[in-house]
């Protein structure tokens, strides 16, 4: 019941598997800790989709909380 | 491999509660250290008044018109403040440290300015009531002092005296200046607390005798009170209890012989006194720690030289005394002594808020913190171990040394986080690596005299001064000049890793053994620090100092201005390395401008400590502070201080772009490369030594390393910011046309791909072109996906 | 309890009713979810068939937990109706108690083990909690217990007004002390802030970041209070396992 998306209509698509992106469950880690998000992936090779406005924002935020900063 | 890598099962369970955690720094060491640092010793004041009242507070309240606030300082110590206050002989004046510049202040005027204008505000409370039968003989100030205390401390006492009202010496004061009521509000203050006032009591000999039989301790006021009354020869009162020859017994006050009567030393007598009292009915040590009690000494240090000059303010009325306004500007000369003196200095300090003795606290809490989470981590990480606080410090107090030995212990326990100095460390191997490590005899000699060690930095600011310099030394040292490229070691040994940087120095030792023992030149003053201290065994000099003692290389060129000299902070220690330095600026004519945070007291650039990764934003502040220093260009010798201070904005070059000028570029106007650059600049500078010194051979780089990026200037500066070397754009563009796996927008015709080296990945949005890949923009992350795991 | 109703600022916030915080972590409300669960009882190594309590079972996860993939035979209690009728669905081979740790309604020495997931701070009295885990567990019985707990004593007055385990938690030192007196002896403690860490973690990713999230219970002034409260709390995470009797007891 999240109310909040990294989900983002997407003009990128998979140029391997000749694909658009789809929303896709998956867990990310760090420092022994998983977490549950929703990111734009291709459902044939997996490859997932980390925007730039996702990984030096909410990414980096909680690899610091991890870290101690 | 270790750090870093994810483990996905939870740690196993051992059956043993709170594991036990052997620290750097235990209890006893962490109080050594702390009371190096000073900064909450007493001020002057308080030290020279014998009840300590905080004079400083008192001012800042009285600066600020805060009379009532300023009232609440003096109730807290001063017995009678209404009568203290009026007539208080300032002993605390002499050592006034605003004497030093102007007048001390008017310390008695503004208690008499505060005590006439307010009441009482803070009571102090009166401690329950204990047994013990207390005489007070004698009712001047030192006796109504005394009776008071004992008073509070829940003695109620008799206070006897045979005049017919208390004060003793005080009546001889002017009403004008100790107006009757302050009497009358003594005496009550003095009821309220449980003590029982005799006045017009007739002492003899007799009488004294009895009390003393029927009292469990007695003070004896001198001035008040008949020491010849006494049944016993006096003898001289010991100085520190105040004691008789009879048990019980205690004397004070009045006046000493040669001396005129002081008000404050009837209260010292009568307070030292009361605790003496006090401890005999105790039946405890009348004399164990009281070396605070009354003027004291103290290691408070406080410069002065930044304040002006200010002359004692003078009340328009001397009868009346201050108005508000007057008491107001007087106080607010007070400069608040405090020490701080490295703080002032120090952005580091500045940033965490702290001096050195809540920081050691704070690290030690922080280490002590067996299980959980540690919320300090930034701030070990972010000193730049430069030790220019310990300089300034009265004590030498080592912070860098705290800072640094924590960061092993943390290494070792596993709590060090992976990203402060993870780049730095990469960075450290890419100079240790093949694509640019090189240890040679020089061309067509078997054996080196002398090795030349520029550094990682000089290789990858400026290979061209290498080279230049590298044939200066060859054409004049004797006896063969080898060459070392690579790095000796210093960030492992800044970042903690202690086993990573004792593996580079013996892999160096080794080296230099090999070549058969040469004098080692460094180019850089940390490498030379680095060496002297870990490598005693070698002989280590500076480049400065050998060719101070050269003729100056043909084609040197000057600048038309004067220029400020930044030394860098690891030239703290190197006192003839500073002076070669300023010896060849006056052979090369360059007008050098010093300014006074130069030499022993240099600021870091942002380099030291690798504070610049640990903590971007300070690493900022520190260059800026270290630029800030002076309105002139600078001139630098330290090739990361150049780069930082240039990459500020500010105009500075390299003492050697005067000694080995080219023909290409202006030294004051050379901007920061980037670490991309430095790369590519200390790779460069291998192949191409490579090629003079063994031409049959050739370091061939990695496939990836051909792939052609246009970048922005402005991109390129992003990407620098961010950490993201070219060539790890170069990896993953290269990855992912050789795969096939990468995102395409068909609306604009760009690609998006990605790349984990190691542990962090990399994201790169391209376009192919005919001239080579058109990078738009890069960015980084080292959380994981699923797909890296696999 | 819906989500989206505002509280008033001041009024105490029941957390573990709220279904946000639920579907965060998985059905369950605690740190480390069921996964710490099952390692903990694992760790203990019931036999099957053993009969285990669980202190506050809210929804029934680790009831179903315990009866599916260990084969125990689990009992719950909790003192909220609404939670017991969710836990009687997701678990309905547990035998199920409205009731607090506070008075257990079961048998002296009637249980094999006893869980008390992050609920021991909500209890009202310590010591009489204890005491009666240590009642209805047989003799060397395994307690289970996971808590937040408190870093450092002299901040405890400022953690935030929430009804839930984060307001009262306590120093390790006042909780290990209380088991020990009330006749337990210590097999295991550790200190798991990774978990809270995650938790803190998954809720940025969730929810955009921690402030959002008090949002969602409480108004945006409460919200931005409590989360500055927290950043500044010294909390931890505790998992611990005790036995009844033993070296101490």
């Amino acid at each position: 019941m999240s109310t909040f998306s990294f989900l983002e209509a997407t003009a990128w698509h998979c140029v391997g598997c000749n694909q658009p992106l789809q929303p896709t469950k998956m867990q990310v880690t760090y420092l022994n800790s998983a977490f549950d998000v929703e990111l734009m992936a291709c459902s044939s090779c997996g490859f997932t989709l980390v925007p730039e406005s996702l990984a030096v924002g909410k990414m980096l935020e909680v690899e610091q909380l991890l870290e101690d900063k | 491999m270790g750090e870093g890598d994810v483990q996905v099962l939870l740690p196993p369970f051992h059956s043993v509660s709170l594991r036990t955690f052997h620290l750097t720094m235990d209890q006893l060491q962490l109080r050594e250290l702390e009371a190096r640092c000073i900064q909450e010793e007493q001020p002057f004041c308080t030290a020279a008044c014998p009840i300590h009242v905080d004079v400083r507070a008192f001012m800042t309240a009285l600066a600020k018109g805060d009379v009532r606030e300023a009232r609440k300082i003096l109730d807290r110590t001063m017995p009678f403040p209404e009568i203290l206050g009026r007539i208080c002989d300032q002993p605390c004046r002499p050592f006034c440290k605003r004497g030093e510049i102007g007048d001390p202040l008017a310390i008695g005027r503004l208690e008499q300015f505060c005590v006439r204008t307010t009441q009482t505000v803070v009571k102090l409370p009166k401690l329950p009531a204990k047994g013990g039968k207390v005489a007070v003989l004698g009712a001047g100030l030192s006796g109504m002092t005394a009776a008071l205390d004992l008073g509070r401390k829940g003695r109620p006492n008799t206070l006897i005296t045979s005049s017919p009202a208390i004060g003793g010496s005080l009546h001889q004061v002017a009403e004008s200046i100790l107006p009757k009521e302050v009497f009358v509000q003594a005496e009550a203050t003095l009821t309220g607390y449980g003590v029982t006032i005799q006045t017009g009591t007739m002492l003899d000999r007799q009488a004294v005798a009895s009390l003393l039989d029927k009292y469990d301790a007695v003070y004896c006021d001198w001035d008040g009170f008949d020491a010849s009354l006494l049944p016993f020869a006096l003898g001289a009162p010991d100085p520190l209890t105040l004691a008789l020859e009879r048990d019980g017994c205690f004397g004070g006050g009045g006046v000493e012989t040669g001396e005129p009567f002081s008000v404050m030393h009837q209260v010292e007598n009568g307070r030292r006194a009361a605790l003496s009292l006090e401890r005999h009915l105790q039946q405890v040590s009348l004399t164990a720690q009281r070396e605070k009690e009354g003027a004291c000494a103290t290691r408070m240090y406080t410069v002065t030289k930044d304040f002006a000059p200010a002359a004692e303010m003078l009340p328009a009325d001397a009868e009346a005394g201050y108005t508000g306004e007057e008491a107001t500007q007087e106080a607010a000369r007070c400069i608040r002594c405090e020490c701080m003196e490295c703080v002032k200095q120090c952005v580091y300090l500045q940033e965490y808020k702290e001096y050195p003795k809540t920081l050691i606290r704070k690290i030690y809490n922080n280490q002590a913190i067996v299980q959980g989470t540690r919320n300090a981590n930034k701030l070990i990480t972010a000193c730049s171990l430069c030790n220019q606080c310990t300089v300034i410090c009265p004590h030498d107090f080592p912070v860098a040394e705290v800072c640094r030995s924590t960061r092993v212990e943390m290494v070792e326990t596993g709590h060090m986080p992976p990203s402060p100095h993870d780049f730095a460390l990469e960075d450290m191997q890419f100079s240790l690596g093949e694509f640019c490590a090189l240890s040679h005899h020089q061309p067509g000699t078997e054996s080196s005299t002398y090795l030349f060690y520029p550094g990682c930095q000089l290789a990858g600011s400026a290979p061209e001064s290498v080279k230049r310099t590298y044939g200066f030394l060859t054409a004049h040292l004797q006896g063969g000049v080898g060459l070392m490229l690579g790095c000796c070691g210093i960030p492992a040994h800044w970042a903690g890793r202690t086993a990573l940087f004792a593996e580079t120095m013996a892999t160096f030792k080794a080296e230099v053994h090999r070549l058969g023992q040469p004098t080692v030149i460094t180019a850089c003053s940390s490498c030379l620090s680095i060496f002297k201290e870990c490598a005693p065994e070698l002989t280590t000099t500076s480049l400065w100092e050998v060719l101070d003692t050269l003729p100056l290389p043909q084609g040197h060129s000057r600048p038309i201005q004067p220029l400020t000299l930044h030394d860098p902070c690891t030239a703290r220690e190197q006192q003839d390395l500073r002076a070669s330095v300023r010896s060849l600026c006056t052979k090369l004519g360059i007008a050098v401008v010093e300014h006074d945070y130069s030499g022993e007291l240099a600021d870091c650039c942002g380099y030291g400590g690798l504070m610049q990764f640990a903590d971007k934003p300070l690493g900022r502040k520190a260059v800026r502070h270290k630029a800030g220093r002076s309105d002139l260009d600078g001139l630098a010798y330290c090739a990361m201080c150049r780069d930082n201070l240039a990459a500020h904005g500010r105009p500075v070059a390299h003492l050697l772009d005067y000694l080995f000028p080219g023909t290409d570029r202006e030294p004051l106007a050379r901007s920061n490369p980037g670490f991309s650059q430095r790369h590519e600049n200390r790779a460069r500078l291998k192949n191409d030594l490579l090629a003079e010194f063994r031409p049959e051979e050739s370091v061939s780089r990695p496939a990836h390393t051909d792939t052609r990026l246009l970048i922005s200037r402005e991109l390129e500066d992003l990407l620098n910011s961010r950490l993201i070397l070219a060539e790890d754009l170069q990896k993953v563009i290269h990855h992912a046309e050789n795969t096939g796996n990468y995102l395409f927008n068909p609306a604009n015709g760009r690609r998006l791909a990605k790349y984990r080296p190691v542990r962090v990945t990399y994201w790169v949005e391209y376009e192919s072109t005919d001239e080579g890949y058109l990078v738009h923009n890069g960015y980084s992350h080292r959380m994981q996906l699923p797909e890296d795991s696999k | 309890m819906q989500a989206d109703c505002l509280l008033r600022a001041g009024t105490p916030v029941t957390l573990y009713e709220q279904d946000a915080l639920h579907a965060l972590t998985g059905g369950t409300l605690r740190p480390g979810g069921l996964v710490l669960t099952e390692e903990l009882l694992h760790f203990c190594n019931f036999a099957s068939g053993s009969t285990v309590l669980d202190i506050g079972c809210g929804p029934g996860h680790s009831l179903e937990l315990m009866a599916r993939a260990l084969g125990l035979c689990p009992t719950g209690i909790d003192p909220s109706p609404a939670m017991l009728a969710k836990a009687s669905q997701q678990a309905p081979m547990a035998a199920l108690h409205q009731a607090s740790a506070v008075a257990i309604p079961c048998n002296t020495a009637s249980f094999d083990g006893v869980l008390c997931e992050c609920v021991l701070s909500l209890t009202e009295d310590l010591s009489i909690s204890l005491a009666e885990m240590h009642r209805v567990l047989k003799p060397e019985g395994r307690l289970i217990l996971t808590d937040i707990y408190c870093k450092q004593r002299s901040l405890q007055t400022r953690l935030p007004e929430l009804k839930s385990c984060i307001s009262r938690a306590l120093p390790l030192e006042t909780i290990t002390g209380a088991l020990i007196r009330a006749g337990f002896s210590l097999t295991l403690v550790r200190d798991r802030s990774d978990l809270l860490k995650q938790l803190a973690g998954q809720i940025i990713f969730s929810y955009g970041s921690l402030e959002k999230f008090w949002g969602l219970f409480m108004d945006s002034d409460a919200a931005h209070r409590t989360s500055c409260a927290l950043a500044a709390a010294p909390l931890g995470y505790y998992m611990l396992v005790a036995e009844k009797g033993g070296l101490h007891g």
